[in-house]
């Protein structure tokens, strides 16, 4: 009976022992493969993660290179249409057959010559300050945008006006430039799509942030247009605000307001005093 | 702030080397644990036998892995074949 009893018990101690050992060992597998497929799951999520950024880069750099381009086609243009006819012109005026031309014809010609080379020097100014407006560059971005919405105000197509509550820190020249040309940029957009019947520029700031604002009360578009027209071959100016908010460290919203009468762009911009 | 993980776990040897031991002490734990008192048992040292050699396998395998795992990492850095000859092209000697 003893042996019996001690017969069973060790029979008990060994099943358990093969049971606990078994269960030990599956315990410390399951962990150690939960740890791998866990792992696995996050690096595949962060290289889909990866794989998106860089094709959103990617379709950033293509917009602004295909964005420089089109300028560089622009200014070939304006040059080659405008200011190459005006000179050939000139030119023709100031033949070598006009000193054997009368005194009075002679003084036509010069005085036409000139009036032409006027021309020229006007058109050159204009797309020279198309290029970098002279007014940003002197006296800040303050002049500039209230310059650029008084011009636009002025053509009486459509009222717009510019406030700058409180400019008195003007921000770097590079972010200066690169806020006016989003202005400049979301202005262009407006005038061109959203058949609005004003453009209201505001500035402001709030602790170390400079926001800036435009209302318009036309067709406009929300965030969500927005993040989708960036993901999308589209929407080429939308996708150089986006790169030069990107390169500001700012952030943009475009929202509508709840009685649903007007569009706002928000800029938001970190304050960087020029030194 | 998130790091962000490239290579996988897999491939690093401190791994392996922590799955052999967690293996080999938790193959050995309810060995040890019964062992003071059924080690007179016959039948239990036979099991003991079996249990702890197998698991010593495993961990001496795992061991391994991880030996073989640090030589495959350390070959990958050399990416440069040893006798590439990059100062044989020299425009000054061509000149000459």
């Amino acid at each position: 009976m003893f042996f019996l009893q001690a017969n069973n018990s060790s029979t008990g101690i060994n099943t358990a022992l093969f049971i606990g050992t078994l269960g030990m060992l599956t315990l410390a597998i399951a962990i150690v493969g939960f740890v791998i497929f866990h792992q696995r799951k996050v690096i595949r999520y962060n290289n889909q993660l990866k794989k998106l950024e860089e094709e959103k880069q990617h379709i950033l750099l293509n917009a602004s290179i295909r964005f420089q381009e089109e300028e560089r086609n622009r200014i070939a243009a304006d040059l080659h249409d405008d200011a190459g006819p005006l000179l050939a012109t000139a030119r023709l005026y100031l033949n070598e057959n006009l000193v054997n031309q009368e005194k009075a014809q002679q003084l036509q010609s010069i005085f036409s010559a000139k009036q032409i080379l006027d021309d020229a020097i006007l058109l050159i100014r204009n797309i020279s300050h198309s290029l970098m407006p002279p007014t940003l560059k002197n006296f800040g971005l303050e002049s500039a945008g209230t310059d650029l919405f008084q011009k636009i105000g002025g053509s009486g197509i459509i009222n717009a006006s510019a406030r700058f509550h409180d400019y008195r820190v003007r921000l770097k020249v590079d972010q200066e430039l690169l806020v006016f040309r989003i202005i400049q940029e979301l202005v262009n957009n407006i005038l061109k799509h959203s058949n609005s019947g004003f453009i209201h520029l505001t500035q402001n700031n709030s602790g170390q942030k400079m926001y800036f604002r435009i209302h318009h009360d036309g067709t406009g578009i929300v965030q969500a247009d927005f993040e989708k027209l960036n993901h999308s071959t589209q929407g080429l100016g939308l996708k150089n605000i986006a790169s030069r908010i990107k390169v500001l460290n700012g952030r943009i919203f475009f929202e509508i307001d709840p009685s649903r009468t007007y569009y706002k762009v928000t800029i938001e911009v970190p304050r960087e005093p020029a030194i | 702030m998130q790091q962000s993980i490239v290579e996988p776990i897999y491939q690093k040897a401190i791994f392996w080397i922590s799955v052999a031991f967690l293996l080999n002490s938790s193959g050995n734990f309810f060995l040890f644990l019964y062992s003071k008192n059924s080690y007179n048992d016959e039948l239990f040292r036979k099991q003991y036998t079996i249990i702890y050699t197998t698991v010593t396998v495993l961990k001496n395998v795992l061991l391994c892995i991880s030996i073989i795992i640090k030589e495959k990492s350390e070959n990958k850095d050399s990416s440069l074949p040893l006798d590439l000859d990059l100062d044989s092209f020299h425009p000054t000697k061509i000149n000459t």
